[in-house]
């Protein structure tokens, strides 16, 4: 900056140097100005606000405090000294972040993308590169998608260790999945296994972010998709058909099985039962008969024809009320005599009638 | 107040912020900050002096004489292309690869590599070779198979990083953090095959199913019927020995009608004439038996 000239002179000046002064007083007063306004930001840049749902890391000359109570700002106003002195980054600390991989999903063609349905023939080969997909244990094709959620519970770490930890996550779950459906089948890595697949891939995945530091917490992994080669549809479709049938079966035989097993134990206790009221009818019908026979023998051993003959005479007279017809027969002369003594309305009994001799 | 006084704080104001101005740009000039993302080297006149500069702020020898180099110190990725990669067995897979890689020697990177661009294209190459090198010591059983003891995805990793590092680490100052087999496919051509493979494969599984269910049907029921009839057979002769339990207790009270042997059967034959003719019978006389004989009598009489 130069002096400001001498004004006592003011009069003798001519026009061009009241100009140049003019000039420089302008420029003098925007200088002030610049002063002022970098000073404002100065002082305004050295707050820093920290959000919710933030974590922040200061960087002290680009080094990061020793002391974490330094280095990790909270959320809330902090202050921090302006550029060169302090760097203050934010990370969403409280979200979660997702990544999603669809590298083993098929290529669309651009009407299906604008449509969102299949169109048109299907492509008979798959490109490398740009149909995506997985290859299973037993060289069988699968596509898949996958999604990735985490959060960053380490800032410090987050900052540091990796530039790009997302590309990398992701990364490392694609190379997780090949790992481990590459020990599979097609059914267990399409469906019969999906859970242990998923978990697996988590853990592969926990365990690779642990051992390189990224920061990051691994909320979940999820198998948002899961398709056999469309081209194939048909046939997988047919295969759960038939197992489904199959199982059908199997529940009705089972069904079978235990509806005949109960009933034949229920039979079997009914067979049981009949036994055992048998045996206690059998006993008591004895006992009651022996019983009987005791008694009566007492009268039999005092006038045996007379008992026997009233006793006969007895069961004949129940017999014979019991009795639904009754033909008394005569061997008097030829012929015969037929004495209707009583009949029931049934008509069938007449055949028994051939029974005489 | 006079122009002259004016003047003066005018200057001094000048002067002080002048001052201000040279001070920074000195400051700046002389100093550098390297964060803790990053790795440094300083040069003078073009020579290493200090290998490493540890983050934080640190003095210099102002430009052209010191020179300071920074490189990003975290984890860069390569992301390799899709490559044709024949197996032991002669089999050709298609593998793309990823890697973890960082500077952890900034004098030889600046050296030999230059920029983390020039990188990416030196791992292309290790990769590709160390890839090819170990693929060629392995059947494509090792890297797919449902035999899980076959399988040595995490092994075939571990060799290329070897490999691949052993180079890095002595030629080019960089370290491999991570590799692995991002995406494998196969040639185009050969996947019209698999589909064909896969469709006769599941075509297969279900008749499989058919078949399968229908025997495991037949079997269940057919275990059924002879669970049935074990259980029915087994009731069936406790039932027996029950009854026979029965016949053999009733049999002990017998021994009473041993007192009169013949009054005991005709009371027996009395019991049985009942209990057959109970209901429904009919029955056909001859007159002579009582007591209709009574009947006959009283005609005699006549």
């Amino acid at each position: 900056m130069k002096p400001i000239p001498q004004i006592d002179s003011a009069s003798q000046l001519d026009a061009g140097r009241e100009a140049f002064e003019n000039a420089l007083k302008i420029c003098f007063f925007i200088l002030k100005i610049a002063c002022a306004f970098v000073l404002i930001v100065m002082l305004v840049g050295s707050f820093v606000v920290i959000d919710q749902h933030e974590t922040g890391v200061r960087l002290r000359f680009g080094k990061i405090s020793e002391n974490q109570k330094n280095a990790i700002l909270k959320p809330g106003m902090h202050f921090a000294f302006p550029y060169p002195i302090d760097e203050v980054i934010k990370i969403s600390t409280a979200r979660v972040n997702s990544v999603s991989s669809n590298s083993f999903w098929y290529a669309l063609s651009d009407e299906e993308k604008r449509t969102g349905f299949q169109t048109g023939p299907l492509p008979q080969t798959l490109k490398p590169g740009i149909d995506g997909y997985v290859l299973s244990g037993d060289k069988n094709i699968i596509h898949y998608k996958w999604t990735l959620r985490y959060s960053v519970n380490d800032p410090i770490n987050y900052v540091m260790h990796a530039k790009d930890p997302e590309l990398l996550l992701r990364f490392i779950l694609e190379n997780a999945v090949n790992n481990i459906v590459s020990k599979m089948t097609i059914d267990e890595a399409w469906r019969t296994n999906i859970e242990t697949l998923r978990t697996t891939v988590e853990r592969f995945v926990a365990e690779k972010a642990r051992t390189m530091k990224l920061g990051i917490k691994l909320e979940r992994i999820n198998l948002d998709e899961k398709v056999p080669p469309r081209q194939l549809k048909k046939a997988f479709d047919a295969v759960v058909e038939e197992e489904l049938k199959m199982s059908e079966a199997l529940n009705k035989a089972k069904n079978y099985l235990s509806k005949t097993v109960n009933q034949a134990h229920a039979n079997a206790s009914g067979i049981i039962t009949k036994a055992e009221s048998y045996k206690t009818r059998k006993i008591n019908n004895t006992k009651a008969d022996a019983t009987y026979f005791n008694d009566m023998l007492v009268q039999y051993k005092k006038n045996p024809k007379l008992l026997k003959r009233r006793l006969y005479e007895e069961s004949i007279t129940k017999v014979l009320n019991n009795a639904e017809e009754k033909f008394l027969l005569s061997k008097r002369k030829n012929g015969e005599l037929r004495i209707l003594l009583e009949r029931m309305q049934d008509e069938k009994k007449d055949d028994k009638n051939d029974k005489n001799n | 107040m006079d122009t002259e006084t004016t003047d003066k704080k005018r200057n001094s104001i000048l002067w002080v912020t002048g001052l201000i101005f040279l001070l920074f740009f000195i400051f700046m000039t002389c100093s550098y900050q390297v964060r803790t993302t990053e790795i440094a080297i300083t040069t003078i006149f073009g020579k290493t002096t200090e290998t490493i500069a540890k983050p934080g702020f640190h003095w210099k020898i102002p430009w052209p004489i010191e020179k300071i180099y920074k490189y990003d110190a975290r984890i860069q990725i390569f992301e390799g292309r899709f490559e044709e990669t024949y197996t032991q067995d002669s089999r050709n897979l298609i593998l793309s690869m990823f890697a973890g890689w960082k500077i952890i020697d900034p004098v030889l990177f600046l050296e030999r590599v230059g920029s983390i661009k020039e990188a990416g294209r030196i791992l292309e190459g290790l990769i590709r070779s160390a890839k090819n090198a170990v693929l060629s010591q392995h059947p494509v059983s090792h890297l797919i198979s449902t035999d899980k003891k076959e399988v040595r995805f995490a092994l075939i990793e571990d060799e290329i990083i070897k490999q691949v590092a052993k180079t890095t680490e002595t030629q080019y100052g960089i370290a491999v953090e991570t590799l692995g087999i991002k995406r494998i496919g196969l040639p185009e051509s050969i996947s019209g095959n698999v589909f064909e493979r896969m469709r006769k494969e599941r075509e297969r599984i279900a008749s499989r199913y058919r078949a399968e269910g229908e025997r495991k049907a037949a079997e269940i029921i057919a275990k059924a019927d002879k669970e049935k009839n074990k259980i029915i057979s087994d009731a069936e002769s406790k039932a027996k020995s029950i009854r026979g339990q029965g016949d053999s207790k009733a049999a002990e009270h017998y021994a009473i009608f041993k007192k009169d042997t013949e009054f005991a059967l005709f009371l027996r034959k009395l019991e049985a004439l009942e209990s057959t003719l109970k209901t429904k019978s009919t029955i056909i006389l001859d007159r002579d038996t009582p007591p209709y004989n009574l009947l006959k009598e009283r005609q005699n009489e006549k």
